[in-house]
């Protein structure tokens, strides 16, 4: 490192001498020369022009001295940036400009990949991710990873592809730490988790086989540091975890996350302990029939495709299948195929919802970059243009041209490196933004940090935009006649149309791609308003929906069932409140539950025709919810555990199973052997899109809360007048009661609705923000433009208005050129839009791709501020003064 | 400067030769080395400076020469090149190169003689 240093020192001061040699070598051939001369009977002073004329060019013989030096690369590179930096100095509007769009451009890019990186792109922190694989059933929708401990079982005993096979179910767990409680994100595992992702315990021992009867956990290291201090004697100690004592015997390292993008584990515990831990979900280890949350994911053997395991896994567990009819049982016949799905990224829960709105707006940023890339190439052409004479200049003292372009080169380099890293400290800081707005209510842990992926994704498209902006300005700016640059000012304008005529196409370029985004953007805003404007079919207004954070707190069946009551009734006791109700079913979630509906004389053909789905509520739910009662009743304090069954359906399924005759008073069974107990329609109401507003109405079936046992429930409120206030009584109406079970958040229904339509939302602020943000880059480019055009016709302009134009037939000229580059732009987007309008189709809602009111939002936009930058130049060429302009000529 | 037929153009790597050549005389400068091959050559090899000097530079960079600032015969600093021992050896080997392929090319060009 020193000795390094010293080199580097003694080469510079060797440097500097030999620089300063050379000189003197020079000075005295020249001297040597002029000697001569005056011996051969000049005057000195012709002398000295013989010998300055015989020498030749100085600064080139000095170059090609340096050059056998070796050092000529780093020392030009050192000049032309010294250079730049005098330049940009000397043009600091200019240089903000250009570093500012970049600074932007690249830094949206660079955010919105460091997301992708972190959704899409990142594998797992453990040993050859590429060999994981994770077991999957699918039917008409999405995969389904939900399986059994029977088919871990299975798999592991019997499957012959497998180095080894792990399973894991994901719960929010309590750790209780000195009488305090906090939530936790944990999972139960196979003792072998650890093993087979081949994670190493950064403290302790990560979980064996051994423990699979034992009460360990293994913690995180973000939870050793924040609970336990980093303390090492961690190991060992015990924690009530869900109210069991379990030993921690080790901390997993920090990269560690567990096997799903986005959340992040804290503590891990052996499956076994699920039976004491979570009681409420029975023994699931003994569960034969049905599937819960378990995932299996699986190791790989060398040189086993994930194909042919894939095959392997379907002919183990197909017999199961068959066996307990499980295709029949559950929704749009999720066991059609089975297989194994990639895993080198985890469980692509995320993945699958992200994925197209980030590369949707990939697309829209990269659009961005490349109006700001037109933007600066503009500006370097204009400047190119003004520097004529500087490069001319250059030229004449023995710049050779290779060296200008070498020149103009790096400078577009400097402002892109500069640019680049100021975008990519904006990316660092807008990308964790963007999680925090993806995040919406739920806990998202992302690492969106830059790594190599992103920095060299940031490198790349620093130096790509360098060279896109800085190309054809370089060689533009030194294609030209000396003599003429140098000695006169019209022999310049018949170069600067041609230049002229390439910066109106790179702003007719802008003009359509900031359209392009535009479109888009508003496509995506009005899909949302659309959203937004969904009657829900109940009344969201001064509506909260109270939830609670109840897992591991010990409070289940009639304890729980008697929380929820008691704090109903305190709730509903508070002055402010006008209605306050129990679901099952949390409004507005993409919660659902459902069910098989059987009522004699319907039987259905689609395999959907059974399926309902239900919620139990409490007696003044639809007075609480605003849903009207079509016909019969709403439930009563009377629909109890020993009064007969009863349930209310919607509309719906009143149409769908009893068609046009009533529903009231017939009866059905749930279950799809239909052996439970008759249940009688007591009443219909309307219909409700709760899952998820973009659905068509459901078919619902309400059952009183009192006749089927519900453990996860919400509380509605509604507010009487004033929110405010309401939210903080009612958690000390709930503390009241029990500060046992935390409230896990009070939100309004339009909150709820926000956090449903968190990739619409991203998809429409972003694609808006950054349609504004291309509509002024596009902007500033026309009104450059305009504006240069303007200077350069000032003569033109002079003569016209000597022979008699007035000021608007002059601001009509220019505005008339102006409108042919926004015209052309216009119609060029439009086009674009157009051809990529089918791969929008399905991302949005109540409206067609190409819709008209959409367009014509997007062009009258843009249109607008167009007008405004074309004007600012024409209203300047109208107040030309005739005599003045003609004199400047 | 006029261009004139009767001059010559150096040949890539001839310059080495005549100023290693020029240096067997004894330490010389720049401007002293260009006019002596001048003069030797009848007016005919003209050395530009744009190439002299970074031969010269080169030379030394390979060690072949080596330099040295002194006060010359009028009383002004120069730098002064001088051929060092690995230059000599080089030089003879140049110059046998040189002759095999002056002699060479003789012989192509009129094999009638």
């Amino acid at each position: 490192m020193l000795r390094e240093l010293y080199a580097r020192l003694r080469a510079a001061a060797r440097w500097k001498r030999n620089e300063s040699d050379l000189d003197d070598e020079i000075q005295f051939h020249l001297s040597e020369e002029v000697d001569e001369q005056v011996e051969a009977g000049l005057t000195p002073k012709e002398a000295r022009f013989a010998a300055a004329r015989d020498f030749g060019n100085v600064t080139l013989v000095r170059e090609a001295a340096r050059d056998v030096w070796g050092w000529a690369f780093v020392e030009r590179l050192v000049q032309d940036v010294r250079y730049t930096f005098r330049t940009m100095r000397r043009h600091p509007a200019f240089s903000l400009a250009v570093i500012l769009s970049l600074a932007l451009g690249i830094g949206a890019n660079a955010a919105v990949f460091s997301l992708m990186n972190a959704v899409m792109l990142r594998s797992l922190p453990v040993v050859e991710p590429e060999r994981l694989a994770i077991f999957a059933h699918q039917g008409a929708g999405d995969p389904q990873t939900g399986s059994n401990y029977p088919i871990y079982e299975t798999l592991s005993r019997e499957g012959r592809s497998f180095a080894g096979v792990l399973g894991f179910w994901q719960m929010p767990m309590k750790l209780r730490v000195g009488g305090a409680t906090f939530s936790l994100d944990g999972q139960y595992v196979t003792p072998n988790y650890f093993s087979v992702l081949g994670v190493r315990p950064a403290l302790g021992r990560m979980l064996s086989d051994a423990d699979a009867a034992s009460d360990v956990a293994v913690i995180s290291d973000t939870l050793w540091t924040q609970r336990f201090g980093a303390a090492p004697d961690v190991i060992g100690r015990a924690v009530v975890v869900n109210g069991v004592p379990v030993t921690v015997v080790g901390v997993h390292p920090p990269e560690f996350f567990g096997l799903r993008p986005g959340s992040s584990i804290d503590i891990s515990v052996p499956l076994a302990l699920q039976r004491r831990m979570a009681p409420e979900f029975g023994d699931r280890l003994a569960l034969r029939e049905g599937t819960w949350g378990l995932c299996i994911v699986a190791r790989l053997r060398d040189g086993v495709s994930r194909e042919a395991a894939g095959v392997e896994a379907e002919a183990l567990i197909r017999p199961w299948v068959k066996e307990v009819g499980m295709a029949q049982s559950s929704r749009f016949g999720s066991w059609a195929r089975i297989g194994l799905l990639d895993a080198r990224s985890g469980l692509d829960t995320l993945r699958r919802q992200f994925s197209r709105p980030l590369w949707l707006l990939m697309a829209v940023v990269v659009m961005v970059l490349v109006i700001a890339c037109a933007n600066i190439a503009n500006l370097l052409l204009a400047r190119s243009a003004s520097r004529r004479r500087e490069i001319a200049l250059r030229a004449s003292i023995g710049a050779g041209r290779s060296r200008l372009v070498r020149q103009l080169f790096t400078e577009s380099f400097v402002l892109a490196a500069i640019g680049g890293l100021a975008g990519l400290l904006l990316a660092t800081w807008a990308a964790r933004l963007l999680v925090v707005f993806l995040s919406g209510g739920t806990r998202l842990v992302l690492d969106v940090d830059p790594d190599v992926r992103v920095l060299s994704f940031a490198a790349a498209i620093t130096f790509g935009t360098a060279i896109v902006c800085g190309l054809a300005p370089a060689f533009r700016a030194t294609k030209l006649e000396l003599n003429a640059s140098l000695k006169e000012h019209a022999a310049t304008v018949a170069s600067d149309v041609r230049g002229g005529r390439l910066r109106r196409l790179l702003v007719a370029g802008q003009v359509a791609v900031s359209l392009l985004v535009l479109i888009v953007a508003s496509l995506f805003l009005r899909s949302l308003t659309n959203i937004r404007a969904v009657d829900p079919g109940f009344d969201g207004d001064r509506l909260f929906v109270v939830s609670f954070d109840r897992f591991g707190t010990g409070y289940r069946g009639e304890r729980l069932t008697a929380f929820y009551k008691q704090s109903l009734e305190r709730i509903a006791a508070i002055p402010g409140v006008q209605a306050a109700s129990l679901s099952s079913v949390t409004p507005v979630s993409g919660d659902e539950s459902t069910r098989a509906f059987n009522t004699p004389g319907y039987t259905g053909s689609a395999p959907d025709d059974h399926v309902v789905r239900i919620n139990a509520v409490s007696p003044r739910y639809f007075e609480t919810m605003r849903i009207p009662v079509a016909e019969g009743r709403a439930f009563s304090d009377r629909d109890d555990a020993k009064s007969p069954n009863v349930a209310i359906v919607s509309r719906s399924t009143a149409r769908h199973y009893f068609g046009e005759r009533s529903a009231i008073g017939a009866t059905f069974r749930l279950g799809r052997d239909a052996v439970g107990p008759p249940i009688e329609i007591v009443g219909v109401v309307g219909d409700t899109r709760q899952a998820d507003l973009r659905e068509a109405p459901v078919r619902m079936v309400y059952f009183p809360l009192e006749q089927v046992q519900q453990s996860d429930i919400v509380i509605e409120v509604r507010a009487a007048g004033r929110m405010v206030g309401v939210v903080d009584s009612i958690r000390g109406a709930v503390a009241a009661v029990s500060s046992d079970v935390p409230i896990e958040s009070i939100k309004t229904i339009a909150e709820r609705v926000d956090d449903v339509l968190v990739q619409e939302r991203l998809v429409a602020i972003l694609s808006s923000l950054f349609g504004l943000l291309a509509l002024l880059l596009a902007s500033l480019g026309l009104y450059g433009v305009v504006n240069y055009a303007v200077t350069l016709r000032t003569g033109e302009i002079g003569i016209r208005m000597a022979l008699g134009a007035d000021r608007s037939s002059v601001a009509r000229m220019i505005l008339r050129d102006a409108g042919l580059v926004v015209a052309v732009g216009l119609l060029l987007g439009v086009i674009a839009a157009l051809a990529l309008a089918r791969t929008l189709a399905d991302m949005l809602f109540g409206l067609e791709p190409v819709d008209a009111g959409a367009y014509l939002i997007a062009t009258a936009t843009l249109l607008v501020v167009a007008a405004i930058a074309a004007f600012i130049p024409a209203r300047r060429a109208s107040m030309i003064d005739p005599v003045l302009a003609l004199r400047d000529q | 400067m006029p261009p004139d037929k009767s001059r010559i153009e150096l040949l890539q790597g001839t310059l080495d030769l005549l100023i290693l050549r020029t240096l067997l005389f004894g330490p010389s400068h720049g401007h002293a080395i260009a006019k002596h091959i001048r003069r030797l050559s009848e007016e005919v090899l003209q050395v530009e400076t744009g190439s002299l000097y970074p031969a010269l530079h080169r030379l030394e960079a390979q060690g072949w020469i080596s330099s040295a600032w002194e006060i010359s015969d009028k009383g002004k600093r120069a730098k002064y090149y001088r051929l060092t021992k690995t230059g000599k050896k080089q030089l003879v080997a140049e110059q046998s190169k040189w002759e095999q392929l002056s002699a060479a090319m003789a012989r192509v060009l009129r094999p009638a003689e």
